[in-house]
């Protein structure tokens, strides 16, 4: 049984936290590093602390830094002895050839205690392939182009590993991503961006592979369900396998609802079996791949630099076979004696580089993560499966051969932005309970889809920052014409944001005069003129205008709007009513004294000076001490308090980044302690025997309680996307 | 101040009559006859105080200039209108030196001061100086440089003679004021129409804000919606239902108003063509932070026992238990 109370452990050797208790100088960056901990293990958090107390490193730097920590004192007699055991353990049938090894850290593996540099390697490259690191840096040698090239035989080659502690951060908003992507596009979508996110980057063809896997493990589930609810049911199993097959046979590519239907009665079941098999799998396939299509298109993946091309992947392979120093990856070849430090002297320069020495660091050390050359093999997978082979093939301009994909964050929050600001103008200016009754007026009519409208626009901005056409399809674009469309960003014509209209918007205009366009245009400028808050500015004069005027949502204002809201909101839930005022009055009115402050704030003054003092003490005020004569005189000195917007929003932020970290050690502390629960539950799930009342009832309590916790991490999370990351 | 300087000016017109119908006799009995010598110095002594620019005091040296050798006759009248209340002494600032100044007290003032000695007339004159805020009793003795026992008789005496009362201010209701009987507190003194009693009236005050809340929705037809209110319309509304105990000035009103927008329930739509504000109730926005557990933010939650509202509890950790 595991100590309920013990080996509860959430740092590293190199975190800067020493314990559970004391507050951290940056939450922002103890978060990331607990979010790596919870995702990927314990070294790669090891390696991730050392580069967020370092700085920028080598990976020389970095194998030096975390093994200096991490390796401990050992007894050089008791080394001798083991040195010499290992050179005759051959001879001795009790070590069946094993080596025999010391541990030479001070901690275990589990609290990431790393001495080995393979491992630090290793623990870089998940970073890497989940883009936790930014690489600069690279050889001094210049191609024609003048970019720089790596060489990592060369003595010049130089690269640098910075960690990314907000996109770090954005592990735990993996989940909402999905459901994101999942309603606005379709299901198939949600499943290719958990799988790339649950990757870090992937080829396109084996994203879909990987779909399809799970797409055929959730029918194989459904069709399980079926037959067993068919055995009670038979009736109902019967008839819905009746009209499945009925719809199968008029049609050699039935849908994904016909799909679904198949597999939850036993006749599908046969059917699945036999030929019908492939054309099910294949109309699967066209499916995710069109949804491929579509988040490409719409920018939620992009098509990212792979980390290793084929060729180079080749290259390496060949060269593994000789090198086995586990360094592969390095810009030199470096020694580690057997005390595990690094040798320095030792360095020499790689030989066996296949294209002269130009290939990149990043491309030596790929395959040692992926541990599979297929995964980012190229053009040269044989193991593709030929059927999304095929498929992809009519898409091969917007999807290249070999391209590797991951998700582009940026597009997902600007996607969100567009919905969270579209709710929030449907909600300040909307006609209230339109859908029931009858609108009271024309102008109220035009104000009906103004979410929906802000909606559009945004996402229809978002498309153009994220996703351009031009540049999916990977046409030239002159410098000018990226100049221009980078100055017209956000600004819209109604024609360009019609098609990302809602049904019902689109139904309305539709049934007006004048036609959608001119009707788009009208409700615009209608917008246009409302000013408390303002929605949308015309750019471009509407009347006589061919494309009915240009026109550009006040995105900051919106969003400013809102960030108001949510400090106003959580001033009001840690501090109370009053406080949450006196901030509001200090953000409109600048420097006050606390009996003018008082006056405001309609307070006596002893309380205003309390709850001044409080929030001066949590950093979302500042005082200012004007000093009336040379010397200190608290007498004579005015007091002015006041509030700095970005220093109340940093405040702010670092208190949602501290709640979020305690709530989730609290909540890896609460798994940890009710891991006997769990257990219990699995073994009384297994034999009814084993099933006590008692039992039953901790075991949901105790999951009852991790809900809480989740649900608050949600609502955190939530709150700072909205704060830091739109 | 001009209309209280009335009787001197009368006995300065007076004595100046007489020195005009006895202009040509004086020079011939001045020798003979010092009594109305006196009485004649004292008038024009009179006359000159009486004099607009001088209404504020003179000081010692103007008078030395102006009577030359007169001066030192000048004494004993000073001392005989100082003993009937009618002459007050102060220090002056002149050209950064301080210097005796006289003036004159009016006779209302002289009948009201009559009787008391001279420490007593200087703390009237101190408390008289606050106005209508008035002043600490320390700071009265550190004024008047008075001990404090024998500060306390003149207090006493002034309070019996209704020259003066003690307050208190509702910023510091422990310390004693005191201003002249006649004048009504400052605002900043009794706190304006928000405090009773010295004490802050929170329910007097929630009750106008839930009126003009109220008041802000049935005017507009609900929350966010028709073409707003203006702040005479609420104060008017406010006035016909006579909500408030006292007389609520506009600026009373708007200062309600604004803790109202401070706090989001209402919010500005717009202004009319003479550009007043038009206000509406604040419709309901779903703000994305609805989480409210901040005692997560305690150094010590992770060993807290943690009790949700439906009874979930999540039980303490040890310290030690955590490395």
């Amino acid at each position: 049984m595991p100590n309920a109370f013990g080996g509860f452990l959430h740092i590293s050797p190199l975190s800067n936290l020493s314990s559970s208790t004391s507050t951290p100088p940056s939450p922002s960056a103890t978060l990331s590093s607990n979010c790596i901990r919870d995702y990927f293990g314990p070294i790669v958090q090891t390696v991730a602390d050392c580069l967020i107390s370092k700085g920028s490193l080598s990976l020389s730097e970095l194998i030096h830094y975390i093994t200096s920590t991490c390796v401990r004192d050992w007894n050089v007699e008791r080394e001798r002895l083991v040195g010499r055991l290992n050179s005759t353990i051959g001879n001795n049938a009790y070590y069946q050839g094993k080596k025999v090894h010391m541990n030479k850290a001070r901690g275990s593996e589990g609290s990431g205690f790393v001495t080995e540099a393979t491992h630090v390697r290793a623990a870089l490259l998940v970073l890497l392939q989940h883009s936790l690191v930014g690489v600069s840096g690279g050889g001094k040698n210049r191609e024609e182009g003048g970019v720089s090239r790596a060489d990592p035989t060369s003595g010049q080659s130089h690269y640098n590993y910075t960690f990314l502690v907000d996109r770090a951060r954005l592990l735990m908003r993996y989940p909402r991503y999905v459901e994101h992507v999942r309603e606005v596009v379709d299901e198939n979508a949600g499943h290719i961006v958990e799988t790339l996110l649950i990757h870090g980057r992937m080829r396109a063809e084996d994203a879909v592979a990987a779909v399809w896997e799970v797409v055929k493990q959730g029918m194989e589930v459904d069709a399980d369900d079926g037959e067993e609810s068919g055995k009670d049911k038979p009736g109902k199993s019967s008839a819905v396998a009746a009209a499945s097959a009925g719809d199968d046979s008029n049609d050699d590519e039935p849908s994904m609802e016909e799909i679904e239907a198949f597999f939850s009665n036993e006749k599908a079941e046969k059917t699945l079996n036999n030929h019908n098999k492939d054309s099910v799998k294949q109309q699967v396939l066209k499916d995710i791949v069109a949804s491929f299509r579509k988040l490409t298109e719409a920018g939620y993946i992009e098509a990212i630099k792979p980390i290793a091309t084929a060729q180079e992947m080749q290259d390496l392979h060949l060269k593994e076979k000789d090198v086995d120093d586990g360094i592969n990856g390095g810009e030199f070849e470096i020694d580690i004696d057997e005390h595990g430090t690094l040798v320095d002297k030792k360095k020499r320069k790689r030989s066996k580089s296949i294209d002269g020495g130009k290939q990149s660091k990043k491309s030596k050390v790929a395959p040692q993560e992926s541990g599979n050359a297929n995964d980012f093999g190229g053009p040269q997978c044989n193991s593709d499966d030929p059927a999304i082979v095929a498929l992809l093939e009519p898409l091969r301009k917007l999807i290249p051969l070999g391209s590797v994909y991951r998700v582009n964050t940026g597009m997902c929050h600007a996607s969100l932005k567009s919905m969270i600001l579209g709710r929030l103008v449907q909600e300040f200016y909307a006609p209230q309970q339109y859908a029931n009754v009858k609108s009271k007026s024309k102008e109220d009519d035009n104000l009906l889809h103004v979410g929906g409208i802000v909606t559009a626009a945004l996402t229809f901005a978002a498309r153009q920052e994220h996703a351009p056409l031009e540049q999916i399809l990977g046409l030239e674009e002159s410098e000018e014409d990226k100049h221009r469309r980078m100055a017209e960003w956000g600004a819209f014509t109604p024609s360009e944001i019609a098609p990302y209209l809602p049904a019902d918007a689109t139904k309305a205009m539709h049934s007006k005069v004048g036609g959608p366009i001119q009707n788009l245009s009208a409700m615009l400028i209608r917008m246009s003129q409302l000013q408390y808050p303002p929605i949308v500015v015309q750019v471009e004069d509407a009347s006589g205008h061919p494309n009915g005027g240009k026109f550009e949502i006040c995105t900051r204002q919106l969003m400013q709007r809102l960030r108001d809201r949510i400090i106003h909101r959580i001033l009001t839930t840690r501090h109370g009513l009053v406080a949450a005022r006196i901030v509001s009055i200090l953000q409109v009115k600048g420097h006050m004294e606390s009996d003018a402050i008082a006056e405001d704030a309609m307070v006596p003054a002893k309380e205003a000076r309390e709850i001044l003092h409080r929030l001066h003490r949590d950093q979302y005020v500042d005082l200012f001490d004007m000093h009336m004569t040379k010397t200190h005189n608290s007498g004579t000195a005015i007091y002015l308090w006041h509030v700095v917007d970005d220093r109340l929003l940093r405040a702010m932020v670092n208190d949602v980044h501290l709640a979020i970290l305690h709530l989730r050690l609290r909540r890896q502390h609460e798994v940890e302690v009710g891991k006997d629960w769990m257990d219990r539950a699995k073994e009384a799930g297994a034999t009814e025997e084993n099933a006590h009342e008692e039992d039953q009832k901790r075991y949901h309590k105790f999951c009852k309680g991790l809900e809480r916790l989740d649900c608050a991490l949600l609502q955190l999370d939530e709150t700072l996307m909205v704060l830091k990351d739109l | 101040m001009p209309p209280k300087r009335s009787a001197p000016a009368k006995v300065s017109a007076a004595a100046t009559k007489r020195k005009r119908t006895e202009g040509s006799t004086s020079a011939a009995s001045t020798n003979n006859n010092s009594a109305d010598d006196q009485s004649e110095l004292q008038a024009r002594f009179i006359a000159l105080l009486s004099q607009p620019e001088h209404q504020k005091g003179i000081t010692n040296s103007t008078l030395k200039a102006h009577f030359g050798s007169d001066y030192t006759n000048l004494v004993p009248i000073i001392n005989e209108l100082t003993r009937s209340s009618k002459l007050t002494m102060s220090k002056m600032n002149t050209g950064g030196t301080a210097e005796v100044s006289f003036s004159l007290i009016t006779e209302e003032e002289a009948t009201k001061l009559e009787g008391l000695d001279a420490p007593s007339k200087m703390v009237y004159r101190v408390i008289e100086s606050s106005g209508d805020k008035g002043i600490w009793t320390v700071d009265v003795r550190a004024q008047a440089n008075i001990p404090q026992g024998t500060l306390t008789k003149i207090f006493k005496q002034l309070e019996t003679r209704r020259l003066i009362k003690p307050i208190k201010a509702v910023t510091a209701k422990t310390k004693k004021l005191y201003m002249l009987y006649d004048l009504t507190p400052a605002k900043e003194i009794t706190g304006g129409p928000w405090y009773s009693e010295y004490e802050f009236d929170h329910e007097f005050i929630a009750e106008l804000r839930n009126f003009i809340l109220m008041c802000v929705r049935r005017m507009n037809g609900g929350h966010g919606t028709g073409n707003g209110v203006t702040l005479k319309q609420i104060a008017d509304k406010m006035t016909q239902a006579n909500v408030s105990r006292v007389k609520l000035t506009l600026e009373e009103v708007q200062q309600l108003v604004q803790t109202l927008a401070f706090d989001y329930l209402i919010e500005q739509r717009g202004v009319t063509e003479e550009g007043e504000a038009l206000f509406v109730a604040a419709r309901k926005v779903t703000t994305m932070s609805e989480f409210g557990w901040w005692d997560v933010l305690d150094p010590d939650f992770h060993f807290r026992r943690v009790r949700f509202e439906d009874g979930v509890v999540l039980s303490p950790h040890e310290p030690h238990h955590h490395s």
